[in-house]
């Protein structure tokens, strides 16, 4: 799957079919003998009921087996989480502060913005702190999430492989205005953020100058 | 449960005053101990300390002044259970604490 | 029974273990009866239940497109969080256990009464008081509540509107609970019939006593979580705000220690009557008796272990993540074990589909989907992605409406000749489950999709591409 804007969708999209796919088979297998009991079974056909107590053997077959699937599922996860968490030593950093209802985006030069710009295959490392109530800093295409609180910093990480805008939203209810708390990332090639860069760095000083 | 009851006053009446005062007065001792403990900078014990002051009071507030020492095996139980999860839930919340 | 109404007579099915004797309403209100309890909390919650649900419809219909449709933003916000703080508070937390659970307790353990008969009618009455202030606190300065069901701080401490009184009706609506918890643990401890033992109590009874537990020991912790919050308003004593030094995310883990408990306050008791109602059409004895009874404890014991899930993106540590990703996978082992032993009662059965199993059927459908979409959520890569999606809003309403709902209509069809002396009228009866089926179905499975998408929840207004 090439489609993907960053390899850490594939983690997630393959974990989540995993879980699926288990789920679908329980859920169906239930469903079918449920359906199949109460029609073979039907009092309308006039058998005589049996009482069966319980079998130690069948409750321990269905305790063991669930409990190796969802230990499956917990590792997937676990490695996925791992993966999602760590910080690459070359990753760009990129304050961020979330406020009713915006977001700030400052880069090292000074450059303040309320959309983020980042460059393709670079690992970004956004840390994220909020001037009032809490946020979430949520990129839905790129499968990532994180708090953004007051007081102390959280961080998340992402690499974008290809170009384009992506969408930003807040996922902690905030108030009034939290479902117009949507914002950009752009996703440019590195040589056209290199420009970007350094041109907004120059408004910014112009700006300075201006006031 | 008539014989229970019987048992049960009578061991009420084993409590005297003087055990009441002498319970009072350590549990006073024992704040103005957690007070001179929170001035001294412990680090990563000062928490522990405190909590096992506490528990030791409210250990002798619950087996004297509440009577449990002379009750039923049954309560005994319950409050083991109740004070087992609120231990368990602590431990669960240092997870965080401590590793963040 | 015969005589088939429930007219207050002398001899009336309701008149038993009440000492004091008067007439009308107030024979009602004042009564120490566990059945009359049961059903005054029956009749209080099933208006709840209808409020809330007109809530859902307008906000629905708010959101049939993007923008403005009937409402402001604010309206929005103040709805869903009445539709929450309402279902939950006053409609599923009580549900099962008040109406149920006092009815048929004392009946099913071969008792009298419960054990504190006054301390029920209290309860009751707690229980109203707390609905009062909640209807309050919408009138009063500032306005309804617009915080969310969660209370989040600091928003909760910020917002302008009147959240100390909300949050302080839910305070008192604890007290209810915990009064009830109390009260069933004794009476199962107590006052059993004489050669009752307890594996030999009805499975429904098992259930609500695992339930009384987490009452008990759990709704203390919000009881101080709102106090907190009470007292962070009035006097900014910065134990959680932020900008006075606190710690946000201690208040998530106090708010989450009760309030994931609290889901299994919802569901054990329904899981009782899924024990109960199955046997019962299949003409034959449950299946892993045992199994089911010791599941139950372990489903309030493991449940309350696991509050943290609802925090994996909080920036809380990651040591704690993976802890919690890890036990909250095995809440699921024994709710597996009682769906597996609930489809085995009915083999070799003489199943008889009336409507209470009709309902019970499409339990197991809803509750299976809500609790396999749940190890979507255990897992820690998926959460991060479907927190706080729409996605999280299909899974509780599959868990908490598909499964607890579900059962409170099957329990009031199941038990309501019982309760009424008379019956209901079948076939509109099982048209009634049908049609539920397929119109919970239609609402809310869409939801996935969405949330996988990417769709946050409690959002006034959406892109124009959901």
């Amino acid at each position: 799957m090439d489609s993907n804007p960053t390899a850490y969708v594939q983690t997630v999209d393959s974990t989540m079919m995993f879980i699926i796919i288990v789920s679908l088979i329980f859920l169906l297998g239930v469903t079918a003998v449920m359906i199949y009991f109460v029609v073979k079974y039907n009092r309308k056909k006039g058998h005589k009921p049996v009482d069966i107590h319980g079998s130690l053997l069948l409750e321990t077959i269905w305790f063991v087996i669930p409990t190796i699937l969802v230990m499956a599922m917990f590792y997937y996860g676990f490695i996925g989480y791992k993966e999602y968490r760590n910080v690459p030593d070359d990753a760009l950093e990129i304050n961020v502060a979330a406020r009713m209802w915006d977001w700030d985006f400052v880069y090292d030069n000074g450059v303040n913005l309320d959309t983020l710009y980042v460059p393709v295959n670079q690992s970004i490392k956004l840390n994220m702190i909020s001037m009032d109530v809490n946020h979430y800093f949520y990129v839905p295409a790129f499968r990532i999430k994180q708090d953004v609180i007051g007081g102390s910093s959280n961080y998340i990480v992402f690499k974008a492989e290809k170009t384009g805008n992506y969408n930003i939203a807040c996922a902690e209810y905030c108030g009034l205005n939290h479902s117009a708390m949507y914002t950009k990332v752009v996703v440019m090639d590195e040589n056209e953020y290199n420009n970007w860069y350094n041109s907004s760095k120059k408004e910014e000083q112009k700006a300075a100058v201006n006031n | 449960m008539k014989d229970n009851e019987a048992a049960h006053k009578e061991e009420e009446h084993n409590i005297g005053y003087s055990t009441y005062l002498l319970v009072w007065i350590s549990l006073v001792a024992f704040t103005s101990v957690t007070v001179t403990v929170a001035g001294i900078n412990l680090g990563d014990y000062t928490l522990f300390i405190a909590m096992l002051i506490a528990a030791v009071k409210s250990s002798l507030v619950i087996n004297i002044f509440m009577h449990v020492k002379f009750e039923d095996p049954i309560f005994k139980v319950f409050l083991t259970i109740s004070g087992f999860t609120l231990l368990v839930i602590f431990i669960l919340t240092f997870f965080d604490y401590f590793y963040r | 029974m015969a005589n088939g109404t429930i007219a207050v007579s002398e001899k009336s099915f309701y008149e038993e273990g009440t000492t004091k004797k008067s007439t009308g309403i107030w024979s009602w209100l004042f009564s120490t009866d566990h059945k009359r309890i049961g059903l005054m909390y029956l009749i209080a919650i099933t208006i709840f239940f209808f409020t809330a649900a007109w809530i859902g419809v307008f906000m629905r219909l708010e959101l049939m497109e993007p923008g403005k449709t009937i409402m402001e933003a604010q309206t929005y916000n103040t709805l869903f969080t009445l539709h929450g703080v309402i279902m939950i508070f006053l409609f599923i937390i009580p549900g099962i256990p008040a109406v149920f659970g006092n009815f048929f307790l004392p009946l099913q353990l071969g008792a009298k009464d419960v054990a504190f008969p006054r301390l029920n009618l209290l309860s009751f009455w707690i229980y109203l008081v707390g609905a009062v202030l909640v209807l309050v606190s919408l009138f009063v300065k500032g306005g309804p509540i617009d915080t969310g069901w969660t209370f989040y701080i600091p928003y909760s401490v910020r917002t302008g509107t009147n959240v100390s009184l909300a949050i302080f009706a839910a305070f008192v609506l604890g007290f209810s609970s915990i009064l009830t918890g109390l009260n069933f643990v004794t009476t199962v401890h107590r006052m059993r019939a004489p050669g009752m033992s307890y594996f030999k109590m009805p499975l429904f009874v098992w259930s609500t006593y695992a339930t009384a537990w987490i009452q008990i020991l759990a709704t203390p912790v919000i009881g101080i979580t709102i106090l907190l919050v009470i007292l962070e308003r009035y006097f900014g004593v910065g134990i959680f705000d932020p900008a006075l030094g606190g710690d946000p995310i201690l208040f998530q883990h106090m708010f989450w220690i009760y309030s994931h408990p609290a889901v299994y306050i919802m569901i054990l008791p329904a899981m009782g009557v899924v024990s109960e109602i199955i046997p019962t059409f299949a003409r034959r004895t449950i299946f892993g008796y045992k199994a089911i009874a010791m599941s139950s404890l372990a489903i309030a014991f493991i449940g309350s272990l696991v509050w943290a899930h609802h925090m994996f993106t909080s920036g809380m540590s990651q040591t704690a993540v993976i802890i919690f990703s890890f036990l909250t996978f095995f809440v699921a082992l024994p709710s597996a074990i009682k769906v597996f032993n609930w489809v085995a009662t009915m083999y070799k059965g003489s199943i008889d589909p009336k409507p209470p199993f009709l309902w019970v059927m499409s339990f197991i459908f809803l509750f299976t989907i809500g609790g396999l979409t749940g190890l979507v959520l255990g897992a820690l890569v998926t959460d991060i992605h479907l927190h706080d999606t729409y996605f999280v809003v299909a899974h509780f309403h599959y868990v908490m409406f598909g499964g607890t709902g579900t059962i409170f209509f099957a329990g009031l069809y199941y038990w309501f000749p019982k309760m009424t002396g008379k019956m209901y009228n079948m076939k509109l009866a099982s048209f009634n489950a049908a049609l539920f089926f397929v119109a919970f179905n239609t609402l809310y499975f869409p939801k996935f999709i969405l949330g996988y998408m990417g769709m946050p929840r409690r959002y006034y207004d959406y892109l124009p591409e959901f």
